[in-house]
């Protein structure tokens, strides 16, 4: 089993998921289209927007990683785990909705962003050479590759196991 | 399957001569014994059994449903590392991908000097183990099972001229759904919910599940376990059980957990502690050519450096590891994913010398404590190395990517020497682990019976009890081990012991 071994949020991650968490909720979120169990609106607007910018839409695969079907694997997957990680996994979005304050990028929340500032904004998560930051990205990374990856749709679109159909039937 | 297990659907209050707490490789095997000796046995599991009814369609299902923590359970240390376990009934061999290897003699040699000699008996140890992998139905993975990956892998091996094999599983059905750690949705699979524990109820062992054991306390006249009864997450009672002697079976992390969150910790100061992880670093490439993912989960193995304890084996083939390893967004990750029939994938695992610690859990969370020391360290970039030279020069990938933190893609070995210097610091390393070892160790907490030092009736039976760690998976060393800590305890509660293969 290999899949999450990267949803390392290390002590340095926790520290900067806990002051995005501190931040003062700024704007309005549109309420979710889809029934939640444990993600708000916001966590689950931001989620969306991360998801459609990291797996968009694409020829051949199914829907996006911000789509309703993505977004409530992700929701279903929070609200299982303990109490702490899923602290820790509803500051996650947070992070980056109010991480240009600590990239040094101005102050814009990225739910308020254009296609084109997201670009460059998301290009300094890729980029940084500083490891809380890698962690972060390498969490919100190995979500989407549960949330999108392993649905059925989608791994037959790509053509991996995912039902039991095997060697010999 | 029919079922042999009971599920309550309010407060558990019994008794019993034995109760087991787990259903893993340990536990399963002591229900087994202790229950076919005559002894009147209790098992009490926290997860449920699988069932074709319940059987999880996906990944993120499996994770989320049975494995500890939704999957999440996760180190404190440098660098955090993921520890996976399995929960429901049958425990870790529910989930895990069935390989088994024997336990190395020098382990044993190991075992035996940090634990006064508890194994000298080497002959019986290994007889034991022969007799553990005839009843787990132990076979070498035939070349007609080898998926793409396992076949890839072997291939690299053998054109480098490395020592290799098919990996030996238990998977006497196995028809190559490459989906082991969902739990075996075809019966192929013996784990040990399909054979020991069926034993075990056969020989009169109640089988609980749903059980989610929070207190034991030990007394000269036996042990007093409390607990919550639960389904579908929610607790719907309490367990109030006694009995003459408490077996612990809860795995590495579950047990001293359970013991320290009991305040065992003031009486016994080595429960929780040498914790070995066994950690894993991967490493994934690209291949030229389509290749079928179907076939064993994991089905070969290199052994080349195993005097380096470090230990190659081709690793699972799921697309949200590919994914999230590759150093790429956006569209052209989309891209490079409808190339998953291309994919391939090894993890090197070492024999760990770091040894962290177990703690007293926090707000439902195991809490781990585990450093990578120098050494590890070094021989962790040694096993990444190796495995890009495996797909790079042995198989012939277009190109690699090891797994640490911004990691970039490799095409030639300088590529990768330069990407991972042998001074690579410990913290850019993105380990995985799923075989927690030796934190209630016979030798240190327990004495050479598996009895916890300085209690009455408490026995530790499962992966935590072992001296130190295998350097392999440890399946089939936990259930010898066990067995030896069951026939003792047969013994002491004078059972009749019967033979572990039936006539």
């Amino acid at each position: 089993m290999i899949s999450r071994r990267q949803f390392l949020i290390g002590s340095a991650g926790a520290g900067i998921i806990s002051a995005a968490v501190g931040v003062r909720h700024i704007g309005t979120y549109p309420e979710s289209v889809i029934e939640l169990r444990t993600l708000s609106s916001r966590e689950a607007h931001i989620y969306s927007i991360l998801g459609e910018w990291m797996v968009p839409p694409t020829a051949g695969l199914p829907g996006n990683g911000g789509d309703s079907i993505s977004l409530a694997n992700i929701d279903r997957l929070i609200a299982e785990v303990p109490d702490a990680t899923r602290t820790l996994l509803l500051g996650l979005p947070l992070v980056f909705e109010h991480g240009a304050i600590l990239l040094d990028w101005g102050g814009k929340r990225l739910s308020a962003m254009t296609v084109e500032e997201m670009d460059d904004y998301m290009n300094l998560w890729i980029t940084s050479s500083l490891l809380p930051v890698q962690q972060l990205l390498a969490a919100l990374k190995t979500l989407y590759g549960f949330a999108y990856y392993e649905r059925q749709d989608v791994l037959d679109a790509i053509g991996l196991p995912g039902s039991c159909s095997g060697l010999v039937q | 399957m029919k079922p042999y297990w009971n599920t309550p659907t309010e407060s558990l209050s019994t008794s019993a001569d034995v109760v087991i707490i787990g259903s893993g490789p340990g536990g399963s095997m002591a229900a087994m014994t202790l229950a076919e000796s005559g002894l009147q046995v209790i098992l009490l599991e926290k997860g449920a059994a699988m069932t074709s009814e319940n059987m999880p369609p996906t990944l993120r299902d499996a994770v989320r449903d049975w494995y500890a923590e939704s999957a999440f359970r996760t180190t404190k240390g440098t660098p955090p590392c993921p520890v996976a376990g399995g929960e429901g009934l049958g425990g870790g061999t529910l989930v895990n991908s069935a390989l088994c290897f024997s336990t190395p003699e020098r382990s044993l040699t190991h075992w035996n000097e940090l634990s006064n000699g508890a194994f000298s008996d080497t002959v019986r140890y290994y007889d034991i183990q022969s007799q553990v992998k005839s009843v787990m139905q132990v076979a070498e993975t035939p070349e007609w099972l080898l998926s793409g990956n396992d076949a890839a892998h072997k291939r690299g091996a053998q054109k480098l001229g490395w020592a290799e094999g098919n990996i030996h599983r238990n998977t006497p059905g196995c028809i190559g759904c490459a989906r082991c750690n969902l739990g075996c949705p075809s019966e192929g699979k013996y784990s040990t919910d399909k054979g020991l524990l069926l034993r075990a109820a056969n020989a009169g062992a109640q089988i609980i599940t749903g059980c989610t054991v929070t207190h034991i306390k030990d007394t000269p006249n036996g042990v007093h376990i409390t607990g919550i009864v639960r389904k579908n997450g929610h607790s719907i009672g309490t367990i109030d059980v006694s009995c003459a002697t408490l077996v612990l079976s809860a795995g590495a992390i579950g047990t001293p957990s359970l013991l320290l969150d009991s305040g065992f910790g003031s009486i016994n100061e080595h429960i929780g502690t040498g914790l070995h992880l066994q950690p894993v670093a991967n490493t994934f490439g690209i291949l030229p050519e389509a290749i079928s993912a179907r076939g064993a989960t994991q089905g070969h193995y290199v052994d080349e450096f195993v005097d380096e304890n470090i230990l190659l084996e081709s690793n699972p083939i799921l697309a949200g590891a590919f994914f999230q390893s590759f150093p790429i967004f956006g569209q052209e990750a989309q891209d490079l994913m409808k190339r998953s029939n291309h994919f391939v994938s090894t993890g090197s695992l070492i024999r760990d010398t770091s040894e962290g610690r177990v703690v007293k859990p926090s707000n439902g969370a195991a809490q781990i404590y585990y450093d990578i020391n120098d050494l590890d360290r070094q021989r962790l970039i040694k096993g990444l190395r190796l495995g890009c030279q495996i797909w790079l020069e042995g198989a012939g990938v277009e190109r690699v990517v090891p797994s640490i933190f911004g990691t970039q893609w490799c095409r030639t070995m300088d590529d990768v020497r330069e990407l991972l210097p042998m001074n690579l610091e410990a913290g850019a390393l993105t380990l995985y682990a799923s075989h927690p070892q030796a934190s209630c160790r016979i030798g240190r907490a327990c004495d050479a019976q598996g009895k916890l030092l300085h209690t009455n009736n408490i026995f530790v039976c499962d992966s935590s009890a072992l001296p130190s760690n295998v350097g392999r998976n440890p399946q089939i060393s936990i259930m010898t081990v066990a067995r030896h800590i069951a026939e003792s305890l047969v013994h002491i509660k004078g059972g009749t012991l019967q033979p572990l293969i039936m006539g």
